[in-house]
């Protein structure tokens, strides 16, 4: 059985205190807890894209032993930049995937210029990881990741696995994440983030068993947090070995 | 097929959760506030969702204590519990002692024998969290030797710091929601190092290594363990007690034998 945190992060976030947060203190939590692989975002990367950063990731990557893949950051206002380096990237050992951020990166995700990238994702056969959220009150920008602003490039671009990243957050907007995974066989959801609504795996059990993956979003959340939420939830064991392993191999394809 | 390690590593898990005797300090009735896919908790299922996760029992909260009256709150939550047969205790909502305040509320006429701690909004009821506005109310706290628990959003961080320090024989129990705390763990750890006092309550206390790096740095007599049910999946925060890099007795002080001392030494 090989366990997979399928959305996480390296480095110091600076916005919070970070007692853990470096690659080899995730080795050494990963170990602890029987994980087998990872796949994490590097905080520098979310600034401006990945072009310049992928080296140093394959670099991770290599030094972990082949355990803590990466994804290749696409900043729309750096297009050309990131495309280039992904392009350079894609055969690269431990290169996961792409990862977008509408909110960090303020420009909504039903915006023309996300075009190229879905465009790039078809053409290579990557797998896309994108935060989503729900409307908030004290954090406006999330309003630029709620799920339906996805949906059109979801319907253009069926080829695409696209994994909405914190299951569309804890509000109202939850619910399009997991229609949109029931109803698209090219969207799944991870639960990675502090979406701790009560008995939300139960719920994501029942009508959505293939489409969950587990994730932790270390550092800025422990990994062990969601871990035995899935563990012990109430529902059947098979379903937890499927969100704990083998959905996000039905996306990312691991070489592990 | 399932792989063995799955059903071990459950196992495991399931075994530990019982040893530890998880008691919470977070369980809440009434319409939830601010949380959209919450679903009211009714009184009669508490009992069952508390033994379904493993829980056995701890301290409730109405929110309507927040969202109508403190008094309103205190009155529908004692109604509500009235005669209950589980380890069940209550959490009534103070406001500063007022000479013509109208109860129930801590400080005005008896408490019930099941109220075992109280929390303040300063924030939704508009007042200062300052010595010379709740300082006879923490002193008729500490002469119950009764904790005072406060959301970290209600108030700002100097305000407690402040309120910690005059009054050093009051625990008070940070609690990690309504929103994040870990945008806030700058200030809530100095604040630990620097008033005994104070104590941190878990349900979103969710950062990577928080619950090892405050035992390592405060001990582990000042975490205590709330679920934020049925906002929060109390799965969460047994998690990370669970899988912490702690010993085992550390562990059952944080799960529940904390909260159980702070109880059990209520004077009524």
């Amino acid at each position: 059985m090989k366990i997979i945190d399928a959305h996480l992060h390296i480095g110091q976030p600076g916005v919070f205190f970070a007692p853990q947060s470096t690659p080899e203190l995730l080795l050494a939590g990963m170990d602890r807890l029987g994980f087998s692989a990872a796949i994490c975002t590097d905080h520098l990367s979310l600034g401006r894209g990945c072009a310049g950063f992928l080296p140093g990731l394959r670099e991770v990557f290599e030094r972990s032993g082949g355990r803590i893949f990466y994804f290749g950051v696409y900043h729309p206002g750096f297009s050309d930049a990131c495309l280039q380096a992904m392009a350079e990237a894609i055969d690269w050992p431990g290169f996961a995937g792409i990862k977008i951020h509408p909110s960090f990166h303020k420009i909504p995700a039903d915006d023309p210029s996300y075009e190229p990238v879905w465009r790039f994702a078809a053409e290579h056969g990557l797998p896309m990881m994108t935060h989503s959220w729900s409307v908030s009150d004290y954090n406006p920008v999330q309003q630029l990741s709620v799920p339906a602003r996805f949906e059109k490039y979801v319907k253009n671009y069926p080829v695409v696995r696209f994994v909405l990243g914190h299951v569309g957050g804890r509000g109202r907007e939850q619910a399009d994440a997991i229609r949109m995974a029931r109803d698209y066989p090219n969207v799944y959801v991870d639960i990675a983030g502090d979406v701790y609504c009560y008995r939300l795996i139960e719920k994501l059990a029942a009508v959505i068993p293939d489409k969950v993956l587990f994730g932790s979003d270390y550092p800025w959340l422990d990994l062990r947090a969601n871990f035995s939420r899935i563990l012990l939830a109430e529902i059947d064991v098979e379903i937890k070995q499927r969100m704990l392993c083998d959905n996000a191999q039905a996306v990312y394809r691991l070489d592990i | 097929m399932i792989e063995a390690t799955i059903d071990s590593m459950i196992r495991d898990r399931q075994q530990l959760r019982e040893r530890l005797r998880f008691f919470d300090a977070g369980i809440w009735l009434g319409p939830p506030a601010g949380f959209p896919n919450a679903v009211e908790l009714p009184p009669a299922e508490l009992g069952a969702a508390l033994h379904e996760r493993g829980l056995t029992g701890g301290l409730v909260s109405h929110w309507w204590g927040k969202t109508v009256s403190a008094q309103d709150g205190n009155r529908v939550l004692a109604a509500a519990l009235e005669g209950c047969a589980e380890e069940i205790y209550l959490i009534w909502t103070a406001l500063p002692l007022l000479p013509g305040d109208e109860g129930p509320l801590p400080g005005v006429g008896d408490l019930p024998p099941q109220v075992r701690a109280v929390r303040l909004y300063p924030k939704a009821h508009n007042f200062p969290l300052a010595d010379w506005c709740v300082g006879s109310l923490c002193e008729w706290l500490i002469a119950r030797r009764m904790p005072l628990f406060i959301q970290h959003t209600e108030t700002d961080w100097s305000s407690l710091q402040r309120l910690a320090s005059a009054f050093p024989a009051l625990t008070i129990v940070v609690e990690s929601q309504v929103q994040k705390i870990l945008y806030h763990t700058r200030a809530l750890f100095p604040l630990m190092g620097a008033c005994p006092n104070v104590r941190v309550e878990l349900s979103n206390f969710a950062g990577q290594g928080f619950v090892d790096y405050a035992v390592r740095q405060f001990g582990a007599e000042r975490l205590i363990f709330g679920s934020f049910l049925p906002m929060n999946e109390p799965l969460v925060p047994i998690g990370m007690v669970l899988d912490a890099n702690i010993s085992e007795e550390e562990k059952a002080l944080i799960a529940g034998g904390n909260l159980r001392r702070l109880v059990s030494e209520v004077r009524s």
